[in-house]
């Protein structure tokens, strides 16, 4: 509101103070009713939409929810103690705080210094400016879309689905039971043949309860295969044929399962893995003369990618901070590169002249020039980060809002948003202002520093 | 015919000079260029979902409007033109727009002159005082001014 008010130039002598009249008090006063004139309409606003509200939240703070006739003391603060709900929002702002403001001062940084050299450095700032053309509102709505869990709708499961299936397939089937009580297990675990095996055996896993049209269409007549001495073969099969079939027998009609993961487990522990082919059946070779165990692995039974649940409960917050540093990291960019722009470079001319590298030089004179800029940065994301409300509000869906939830985020819904508690939102405000108070004071000592 | 020769001296040089330092910077063109793609992906999503019918969104992401430009509709555009809210929201926009922004300006302006100009007693302190309320979070005023013009905003919202 007051953004402009100043300007910062309080360094400029006032012309009038220089010349000693003789009627000097009259001057004197005269001056000072100007000033006041000038002063009056800013002192009005400030006055009545800042300072009276201000003092009036900071009053009502020591009263309970009823109103004015029911003073608490400090009853509310207690409560930001007490109330988990605003405690777990206390301890998120300060997560929020040591994270958020130094990633994007860094981001902004690093896109500041590297865009210098290259051409199209225009567009490229034009690009991450972006974000800060768009209400962090409407910012939330594009992030809440491109954060659905379903990987046809969201576009970030969507990217991780494509890339997971270039590396872990899923698995040919998606449900199945053992055929007969010779096969244990489940397809969260797998299904082992009970009967352990030995040198020239063959496995027969049967399992059934397979979804119509879930066996992959390279599926053949199940086969069991010959085993010589030293190899134990098998087969996995759907062992259900259209007329029923008896169990635990491989019919005419029955497919074999293609791709499944077969384990075999021997007495020394050690295992070996096969994958079977278009009949079902699997072989593995040059088997010692122990006993092992036959296995069809869980992998097999592993659906296909349903997406990370960004909005749940436990990613929500992370998601968010993603969110926000695509807003900010632009702006953080853009203030750093005008510092850039501005320092001398005959020093960055002087230190590669000495024989500094690219990175000694950035490390070394880049960085500590810039550090006036980087602080203001910082200063600036640490107070917006305080006060970060709309993009929470606007990604989190209901169920995980108040896992997202900030001390911003709180003191609305305390006193607006259901509770209308305004004695309590009013001691969360205050706590919030107590927190900017460093950084208030920090803002004032640089503006008398440069006064 | 001199002329075209010293046209296209300087730009074969300088044709060469930005392949070659396309290749000196490559990776730096490609890592930027890398962070751009991703910085615009949101933005673009938002473009793209705007352009799906409410029944299309549900089953599709805004990514398949590429392979299935059938998919694209302005539908919702012409819903937004069609809509009644929208107008009045328009100009509130305006409203607050062109108010938030004329009168800071006007009265920040009188009040700097006084600032950088007028030598008053207490100048600096009004000053810091001035610069402290800066960092006051909204959230300090909204208890009181929300209440204050609760009944008068909900009275022009229902006239309109």
């Amino acid at each position: 509101m007051s953004g402009g008010a100043g300007g910062g130039s309080i360094t400029a002598e006032p012309a009038v103070a220089q010349a000693p009249l003789p009627d000097a008090g009259a001057r004197r006063s005269s001056t000072t009713l100007t000033a006041i004139a000038f002063l009056l309409p800013a002192a009005l606003f400030l006055g009545v939409w800042l300072l009276y509200p201000t003092i009036y939240t900071i009053v009502r703070s020591l009263f309970g929810r009823s109103g004015f006739g029911d003073f608490v003391g400090f009853d509310n603060y207690k409560q930001l103690w007490t109330n988990t709900l605003v405690r777990d929002s206390i301890v998120r702002t300060f997560v929020w705080l040591a994270i958020v403001p130094l990633i994007i001062t860094i981001f902004g940084l690093l896109f500041a210094v590297l865009t210098e050299r290259v051409r199209w450095s225009v567009a490229f700032k034009t690009i991450l400016f972006m974000p800060m053309a768009i209400s962090l509102f409407a910012t939330g709505v594009i992030w809440h879309v491109m954060y659905l869990k379903d990987p046809n709708q969201g576009a970030v499961n969507a990217a991780i689905g494509g890339v997971r299936s270039v590396f872990a397939s899923s698995g040919p089937v998606e449900d199945a039971q053992p055929s007969t009580a010779t096969v244990t297990g489940s397809k969260s675990r797998g299904f082992t043949l009970k009967t352990p095996l030995q040198a020239g055996q063959s496995a027969l896993i049967g399992l059934t309860g397979i979804p119509p049209d879930d066996l992959p269409a390279t599926a053949k007549q199940a086969k069991v295969p010959h085993a010589s001495n030293s190899e134990i073969t098998g087969v996995v099969w759907r062992d259900f044929s259209p007329g029923g079939g008896k169990p635990g027998k491989v019919e005419p009609l029955e497919l074999g399962i293609p791709g499944a993961t077969v384990e075999l487990k021997g007495s020394d522990g050690k295992t070996e893995s096969a994958t079977t082919g278009d009949d079902g059946s699997f072989t593995f070779d040059d088997v010692g003369s122990g006993r092992y165990t036959a296995s069809v692995s869980a992998s097999t039974f592993s659906s296909a990618f349903g997406g990370v649940s960004w909005l749940g409960s436990a990613l929500i917050t992370p998601a968010i901070m993603v969110a926000y540093i695509w807003v900010w990291a632009g702006f953080a960019m853009v203030v750093i590169g005008a510092g850039l722009a501005a320092m001398p470079r005959d020093v960055l001319e002087a230190a590669r002249t000495d024989g500094a590298t690219e990175w000694q030089v950035f490390r070394r004179v880049t960085v500590p020039l810039l550090a006036p800029v980087l602080s203001v940065v910082f200063i600036t994301m640490l107070i917006n980060v305080l006060k970060v409300f709309d993009i929470i509000v606007s990604i989190a869906p209901g169920s995980t809002q108040s896992d997202a939830s900030v001390i911003a985020v709180q003191m609305w819904r305390q006193s607006f948003g259901g509770v209308n508690d305004f004695g309590f939102g009013s001691a969360i405000a205050v706590f919030l202002f107590i927190l900017v108070i460093p950084m208030l004071m920090l803002n004032v000592r640089r503006f008398r520093r440069e006064g | 015919m001199s002329a075209v020769a010293v046209d296209e001296q300087p730009r074969s040089e300088s044709f060469a000079a930005r392949i070659s330092r396309a290749f000196t910077h490559g990776p730096l063109n490609i890592l930027l260029l890398a962070i751009a793609v991703a910085w615009l992906i949101p933005t673009l999503g938002l473009l793209f979902t705007s352009l799906l019918s409410p029944g299309d969104f549900i089953t599709h992401g805004w990514w398949q409007v590429f392979s299935k430009p059938s998919l694209a509709t302005f539908q919702n555009y012409s819903e937004l033109w069609n809509n009644t809210d929208i107008p009045s929201s328009l100009l509130t926009t305006a409203e607050i727009a062109i108010g938030g922004t004329v009168l800071p300006i006007l009265i920040a302006a009188a009040a700097a002159y006084a600032f950088a100009w007028i030598d008053f007693p207490g100048r600096d302190w009004i000053f810091v005082i001035v610069i402290a309320l800066l960092v006051v979070p909204l959230q300090m005023a909204l208890i009181r001014s929300s209440r204050s013009t609760t009944s008068s905003a909900s009275s022009t919202r229902c006239s309109r």
